[in-house]
């Protein structure tokens, strides 16, 4: 400021030496806070409650309506449509909103080993998946009770535990390519769209690839994550299909999380 | 800091008010000269080309017989995907980042300014839509080159004219969900379940439902829209287009506007 007084001799020093770091279960509760204390994140979080809700009243309305035979697979699997498109949007948020916000300071400031603050975050972004799909599971299940109730009907429960472990896990890898593409560009807006260009159009140039193109017919099923997962949804993953899963998870779960990560344990933060 | 008489006032009075033409020029600039503008114009531009150089790839590899109609629907793909994103941000970026507080102490006049945008979104839209005609006009030509075919040029005017008022509606429907919410993840995500999501439950429930079925062109817009890629719109389906337009264009775009004038600047 002014050249008058010299700088003072730094007689105190601050000792942290006894201070002891942050647990990470303090992390990922503050992760998991962050999450819906701020506008954004608590209406997302309502917006996939209520959602879900709507959704599965205009299937329960419709079905009893028509008399559509409904198990309860079938609800659990509306409701899961809803979770499968707005769970990457959270896991997408939770990694830019420090960057788009400039939160990352005061976060890497309080915290500095980023890698630990990162895995706070994917862990905060599963514990939230497990939530949203015990959610989705028990609105499933109510809305059967309610559809055998209208229709008269003893409620057919044909939802096995390999459908319930399949869900736990695609709804998982859903949040998780989020997170993998966030880390990759750091930018809400940007990821966003990426990930929802991945998973509505990318599908249909597949298809449209196969099938013009034979080469491109036994590229495919390599390459197509999400046609991949189909089989995981009801663990049925057998011989060929490990193999397709794995190459395409690695294509774009593994490596945009492995650039990301490095992106994000590199970047300046400004 | 001395205390002064303030015998000296600002006459602002004998200042030429800024003219419109200076906000569509500075608008235009917005776009294109920050990080996030100047990458979304460049891939739009790159996926187009990318597209039609792949689709190309393939009808050349496989012998197909094409005409000119195909590459423009192959172009209207990306396109049809990322001028509706420009046309949010150019909206909510000033809102998120936080410019909306100089832009407006610098012309108050917000309706002005909401106009001014919404001139040079539609300013980039036309251009764009030009660019990915030229494109498409190369990609034919090559293709006929390349392939030895006769080059089809089997679309009219009223095409052309259609494809520009495609991406006008793309573009405004954009600009009308950013000013709807003001926060560019909020309106690209609601956006994108509306352009992929929503058609797909709207067939589901014109088949479960008779009385869906009835109504179910009236209220969907992106179905009303594809007979202008087809380049066949009779009277009806002109009127649709119009109502569901006025649903998921004009609807959202009046309350957005509505809010734009009144919202609190901060």
């Amino acid at each position: 400021m002014s050249a008058q007084t010299a700088a003072p001799p730094l007689e105190h020093t601050l000792d942290i030496s006894s201070t002891r770091p942050a647990p990470f279960g303090r992390l990922v509760r503050t992760e998991l806070r962050k999450s819906h204390d701020t506008r954004a994140g608590m209406w997302l979080l309502l917006t996939i409650v209520l959602l879900t809700l709507v959704v599965e009243g205009i299937a329960l309305a419709v079905t009893t309506v028509q008399d559509e035979p409904m198990n309860f697979g079938d609800f659990v699997g509306a409701a899961a449509f809803v979770t499968s498109v707005l769970l990457p949007v959270l896991g997408i948020m939770l990694v830019t909103s420090e960057w788009g916000q400039r939160t990352a300071m005061v976060t890497f400031a309080l915290e500095p080993r980023r890698p630990r603050v990162i895995l706070a975050k994917l862990v905060t972004g599963l514990v939230l998946t497990l939530v949203t799909a015990a959610f989705a599971v028990t609105v499933g299940l109510v809305c059967n009770l309610l559809y055998a109730a209208i229709q008269g009907q003893s409620p057919s429960w044909e939802f096995g535990l390999n459908f319930l472990v399949g869900f736990l896990i695609t709804q998982s890898l859903a949040m998780l390519g989020g997170f993998a593409l966030a880390a990759l560009f750091l930018n809400t807006a940007v990821a966003i769209v990426v990930f929802f260009v991945y998973k509505w159009v990318l599908p249909g140039l597949f298809a449209l690839g196969a099938a013009l193109l034979g080469w491109f017919a036994d590229l495919s099923p390599w390459i197509d994550f999400q046609a991949a997962q189909v089989p995981v949804m009801d663990l049925s993953v057998h011989g060929d299909e490990w193999g397709h899963l794995i190459v395409s998870g690695l294509l774009w779960l593994g490596l945009p999380l492995a650039i990301g990560l490095r992106r994000v344990l590199r970047a300046e933060v400004k | 800091m001395s205390t002064t008489t303030y015998d000296h006032t600002l006459d602002i009075s004998g200042t030429a008010p800024v003219p419109f033409s200076r906000l569509v020029k500075v608008e235009l600039r917005k776009m294109a000269d920050t990080r996030a503008g100047r990458w979304l114009l460049i891939s739009i531009a790159a996926l187009t080309a990318l597209v039609l150089a792949i689709q190309l790839a393939v009808i050349l590899s496989n012998d197909l017989e094409v005409d000119f109609r195909a590459f423009l629907i192959a172009m209207n793909t990306p396109m049809g995907i990322l001028l509706p994103v420009l046309g949010i941000m150019s909206v909510t970026s000033e809102w998120t980042q936080r410019t909306a507080m100089v832009t407006f102490t610098l012309e108050p006049s917000r309706s002005r300014l909401v106009l001014t945008k919404f001139v040079s979104t539609m300013l980039v839209a036309v251009v764009a839509v030009v660019v990915g005609l030229a494109l498409s006009v190369a990609a034919n030509l090559l293709y006929g080159a390349l392939s030895g075919n006769e080059v089809l040029w089997d679309i009219g005017v009223m095409d052309v004219v259609y494809y520009f008022l495609l991406h006008v509606f793309g573009m405004a429907t954009g600009f009308a969900f950013g000013t709807l919410f003001l926060n560019t993840a909020v309106a690209i995500v609601i956006y994108f379940v509306y352009s992929f999501v929503l058609p797909g439950l709207f067939q589901l429930g014109a088949q479960l439902i008779d009385w869906f079925a009835d109504i179910q062109p009236w209220v969907d817009f992106a179905a009303a829209q594809n007979p202008l890629i087809e380049g066949n719109v009779n009277g009806e389906q002109w009127a649709q287009l119009a109502v569901s337009g006025l649903l998921w264009l004009g609807l959202p775009l009046a309350v957005g506007l509505w809010r734009v004038l009144r919202a609190e600047v901060k």
